[in-house]
């Protein structure tokens, strides 16, 4: 069965100018992500990774070209359509966390869900779940976040960012701001939703982040420098692992 | 190092050291103009009475032809008397006076229409010492007839529209004299005094029918060392009045002049530090705030400067001296503002008062102001940066300052019903108490003076006739003077007259004090009457007393006075307390039965009417009907709703609350521009993570307003109901030394709600335009950050 693609680009291009400069950072991609994937993508400090992954979700605007996502061409976008549009489609894991500090933690995750109008008591029972599921427990959820640990906090920016079951949860280096356990734990977290049936779009610098995902791509001079399948993640199978490291080595990782 | 650190702070800050910048410079330029006002004016007005060897009393003394006798009686009498130490006699003519308007199709009986005035014309003598002539501006040509008038007459009666030179057409009863301005002089006690050459003083003596002018001393008088003018005035006064002599005598004293005038002053002065120390409080306030939040925001990089060896002492001198730097600059912008504003000043204060003032810089409030703005800040801004002095660069680095960690989680989204953006917008509103009080104390402060603007505005810009009717013993109207003496009677008839009688005023002896009598038939028949106390006379041994006069002289309703009036003397009870400002509340009423037994008739031909709706048209239509009933027999009128706009008390009280609005509109721009780029960056990163989670720029915005208006709302509020129900206690404060006993205006409830809605809404408003920033703060930045 042919996987169905959420997003596709034409001819994307993304460049910034600065001081009268114009440095392209992505150049004419066609490509397209599939749903159900946990995508990664990988490439050298300041390739442009992190450009390409905000100009899929619509966060930034494309200089040229088109991002389709969902069946939409989200560059004709306003910034308000593009925002109304996040809240439904596109989940956000940074790798700060960023949740809002002033806020609880359930409320954290109920901003998001109410932002799309759901109703409050099955919302209520969800985020309960899900922040059960990631190991946020019920003590934790009138807590602050500035009282949380690093891991927790990043589990609950994930709940956040999957409460409204969007079309593509984008993670830019999730684990980049956290210890080895944690970051096991935060992985793990996304890897059970990601079997759950929920798309990922992963950026990372890391391998052992990077085994998660079952579809690599390398992203070089403004342009995919090419990709692997690696398959499902299955734990602490070594002939993923080989075949991820002979492909980063490839690419001249 | 510090020089760099305060450079860096100055780029960060920018925007926000204008607004600074701009609040500090309106408040510095309103303290200025207010303490030189205070100070200065006082100074000037001291010294013209010195150059002037100003009288202490004038004392008019009139129909003295008839009695010459009596004119020699009185000049041998203030030569004996221990009170006075000298005086000059200025022989005239008195008699009314208007422009020549028989060019134009305007109704000439309008006394105000026709800036009528009543001039005492006299030959110019400018060796006298007492009250010497202190021209201001005076021509060397040659007139064939010229007239030297006080600047006070060319100010206020004739708008200044003449100039040394020109021609003034004066209309003297059937007569219109051709004269020339060749002079204008200062002068607080001698302002009627119209100087001509001794050759056509002669003329119009000859040439004036007996109707239309009348023979008239002024005395000028100094008083013997020691002795004050108003008890040399009070002693002066009742010895004459008990030789019983038959021209009627009136005086006035120096500082009855002062206190009018100062009055005034002090009035505009106190509203003006007043409200510009309003301002400053509400400017610390907000450095306040804003150097904390800046602390917060940047503990991070606090804490690198510290681990990089800046001392605490370095890194808050860099925060105070931004502040002082630039609270300095903008007061000494200030003292700039001021100088520019001092000669309109000065020209509003002309207005107002007897004398020009010529304003001039003071040195001591150019010094003292940067020195005060400065010493401020420096003090408020070393209070709020003094968390720097015990932060930890280790923990600063790693955990931020730990006083924003929140204790309570309000409003659990889960639990609590309602919109997202309303329930988002209470939650962040009952978590920001900071910001709460600032917006509190910024809102109150505007809503007290907004309450107090709409109420001064109302009473007294809009329907000035309310102001007037608490400054008057009685209103009326309309007054006027026809030659019918039973004319009364029937202006009673016509439509729109409520009240109409008639009423005559006479200086008497009460008390031992000098004051101005009205005499009217029936007191008891008049609503108009402002009593303070008691009723009106019911029998002919009864007196109206004013409350000045009776605190004066320690009388109380139902004490026995002596009333003295040209050698009569009666006993009279007080049967009422009166408040008004007529001759600075030194005043007394009684019925036409009492004054006929004191041995004065009443001439019953100036009559005073009220109507039943106060308004121009009214007062107009009635005229109307009584020059068709009386023609010519009706010789000039006042139309007194039509007058007041131009009286100088509510020009003056126009201006003030013009500027007060526009002052009030400004703070609330300024400290909430302050405050509104201080809380957006406070909340970038909030707003980013919001915008990421698909908040639109508008339901932040929206969420910003919302959650602000809680407080702007309530601070209004409180300072709205408090300014409305404190408006004429504070009115009362301000004139009380006029005569003002209790300030009665009308309050209405609506002023208060007014209040409210003006200051929130645009608040609202300002807060809505200055939060277009958040449009500009992208999800897409905090990955940039
Ligand atoms: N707003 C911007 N203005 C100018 N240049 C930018 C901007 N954003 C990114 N760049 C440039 O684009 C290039 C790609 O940046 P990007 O952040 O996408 O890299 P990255 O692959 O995510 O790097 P890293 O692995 O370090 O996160 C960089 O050279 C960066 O300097
Ligand atoms: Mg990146």
């Amino acid at each position: 069965m042919p996987k169905k693609s959420i997003i596709r680009t034409e001819k994307l291009c993304k460049s910034f100018s600065t001081g009268g400069v114009q440095h392209h950072v992505i150049k004419n991609l066609d490509t397209e992500i599939y749903e159900g994937d946990f995508t990664v993508i990988m490439g050298a400090s300041g390739a442009g990774k992190s450009t390409l992954m905000y100009a899929l979700s619509g966060m930034d605007k494309a200089s040229l070209g088109k991002v389709h996502f969902a069946d939409r061409d989200i560059t004709k976008f306003t910034s308000d359509q593009l925002a109304i549009f996040r809240r439904k489609h596109c989940g956000f894991v940074f790798q700060q966390v960023y949740l809002m500090d002033s806020m609880s933690v359930m409320d954290n995750v109920l901003t998001a869900g109410l932002l799309t109008g759901q109703n409050k008591r099955e919302l209520n029972k969800r985020a309960q779940s899900l922040l059960e599921q990631v190991g946020v427990g019920r003590k934790l959820w009138n807590k602050f976040p500035n009282q949380l640990s690093g891991g927790e906090a990043q589990r609950v920016g994930i709940v956040r960012a999957i409460i409204n079951s969007p079309d593509m949860v984008f993670a830019d280096e999730p684990t980049g701001a956290l210890n080895s356990s944690s970051s096991d734990a935060v992985l793990n977290v996304l890897t059970e939703v990601n079997k759950q049936g929920q798309s990922i779009l992963m950026v990372t610098h890391d391998m052992k982040s990077a085994r998660r995902g079952n579809r690599i791509i390398y992203f070089k001079d403004g342009t995919i420098g090419g990709e692997c399948d690696l398959g499902p993640y299955v734990s602490g199978d070594r002939a993923r692992h080989d075949k991820l490291r002979n492909f980063l080595s490839d690419m001249g990782w | 190092m510090l020089g760099k650190l305060i450079k860096a702070n100055f780029r960060k800050d920018f925007s926000q050291m204008i607004s600074f910048l701009l609040i500090v410079i309106l408040s510095s330029t309103m303290l200025g103009c207010g303490l030189t006002l205070l100070l200065g004016y006082n100074d000037d007005y001291e010294r013209t009475l010195e150059t002037n060897n100003a009288a202490d009393i004038g004392m008019h003394v009139s129909g003295l032809k008839e009695y010459s006798g009596e004119l020699t009686e009185i000049e041998r009498y203030l030569a004996s008397s221990p009170c006075v130490e000298n005086y000059v006699a200025v022989d005239g003519l008195v008699a009314a006076t208007s422009i020549d308007q028989s060019d134009s199709d305007e109704d000439v009986k309008d006394i105000v229409a026709a800036a009528e005035t009543t001039a005492i014309f006299a030959p110019l003598d400018e060796d006298r010492d007492i009250e010497r002539m202190n021209f201001i501006e005076k021509s060397d040509e040659e007139y064939d007839n010229p007239l030297y008038i006080s600047g006070y007459i060319l100010r206020q009666k004739y708008q200044n529209r003449f100039k040394v030179g020109d021609d003034i057409e004066l209309t003297i009863g059937d007569h219109i004299y051709v004269f020339q301005l060749a002079g204008v002089y200062e002068t607080i006690m001698a302002e009627q005094c119209f100087y001509v050459t001794e050759s056509q003083y002669n003329d119009m003596v000859e040439t004036l029918d007996p109707d239309w002018k009348n023979y008239y001393t002024l005395f000028l008088i100094t008083t013997a060392d020691g002795v004050s003018d108003n008890d040399a005035t009070d002693e002066i006064t009742e010895d004459l009045m008990r030789r019983g002599y038959n021209s009627d005598i009136s005086t006035y004293t120096k500082s009855m002049m002062i206190s009018a005038d100062m009055i005034m002053v002090n009035v505009i002065s106190a509203i003006l530090c007043a409200f510009s120390l309003l301002i400053a409080v509400v400017v610390l306030i907000i450095v306040f705030f804003r150097i904390s939040n800046s602390i917060e925001q940047n503990i991070v990089n606090i804490g690198a400067l510290k681990a990089l060896g800046c001392t605490s002492s370095q890194i808050r001198k860099a925060h105070i001296m931004e502040f002082v730097i630039t609270a300095v600059a903008a007061s000494l912008v200030g003292i700039g503002a001021m100088y520019l504003l001092l000669s309109p000043l000065g020209d509003l204060v002309g207005t107002m008062t007897m004398m020009r003032w010529d304003a001039h810089m003071i040195p001591g409030v150019a010094i003292l102001m940067p020195l005060m703005f400065g010493v401020l800040t420096a003090v408020m801004s070393s209070l709020s940066t003094s968390k720097i002095k015990n932060l930890d660069p280790v923990i600063a680095l790693r955990f931020g300052l730990q006083n924003h960690s929140f204790k309570k989680n309000y409003l659990p989204l889960a639990t609590s019903g309602g919109p997202l953006v309303g329930l988002l917008a209470l939650k962040s509103s009952l978590q920001s108490k900071k910001q709460n009080v600032m917006t509190f104390v910024i809102m109150g402060s505007v809503g007290l003076v907004t309450a107090f603007v709409i109420f001064f505005g109302y009473n007294i810009c809009y329907k000035p006739i309310n102001l007037y009717n608490i400054l008057q013993s009685t209103s009326y109207d309309l007054m006027m003077a026809l030659t019918d003496e039973e004319a009364y009677y029937e202006i009673a008839n016509v439509d729109h007259v409520k009240e109409c009688y008639w009423r005559a005023t006479e200086e008497m002896t009460v008390a031992g004090q000098a004051v101005d009598v009205t005499i009217v038939e029936d007191l008891g028949s008049l609503t108009t009457i402002n009593y303070t106390e008691g009723r009106a006379p019911l029998y002919s041994d009864e007196i109206i007393m004013s409350a000045t006069a009776a605190s004066q002289a320690d009388v109380m309703v139902g004490d026995i006075v002596k009333v003295s009036y040209k050698g009569c003397d009666k006993e009279l009870t007080v049967c009422g307390l009166a408040q008004g400002t007529d001759n600075l509340g030194k005043f007394a009423l009684m019925n036409d039965d009492c004054a006929r037994s004191l041995g004065f008739t009443a001439k019953t031909n100036t009559v005073c009417v009220t109507l039943d709706e106060s308004n121009t048209d009214n007062a107009q239509k009635v005229t109307d009907e009584v020059e068709s009933m009386y023609g010519d027999k009706l010789r000039a009128y006042i139309n007194i709703p039509a007058a007041l706009p131009q009286e100088p008390i509510i020009i003056g009280s126009t201006a003030i609350c013009i500027l007060i609005v526009v002052v009030t509109v400004l703070v609330i721009l300024l400290s909430m521009t302050l405050l509104i780029k201080t809380v957006i960056i406070r909340k970038q990163q909030e707003f980013g993570i919001k915008k990421s989670l698909g908040f639109t720029s508008s339901q932040l915005r929206k969420e910003l307003v919302l959650s602000m208006m809680p407080c702007v709302i309530i601070g209004s509020a409180v300072g709205s109901a408090i300014g409305t129900l404190k408006s004429n206690s504070f009115l009362t404060a301000l004139l009380g030394s006029l005569g003002l006993a209790e300030s009665r205006l009308p309050v209405y409830g609506w002023m208060g709600v007014a209040s409210v809605i003006f200051t929130t809404l645009v608040s609202a408003i300002i807060i809505w335009l200055l939060s277009s920033k958040i449009k500009k703060i992208s999800a897409y930045s905090l990955i940039k950050e």
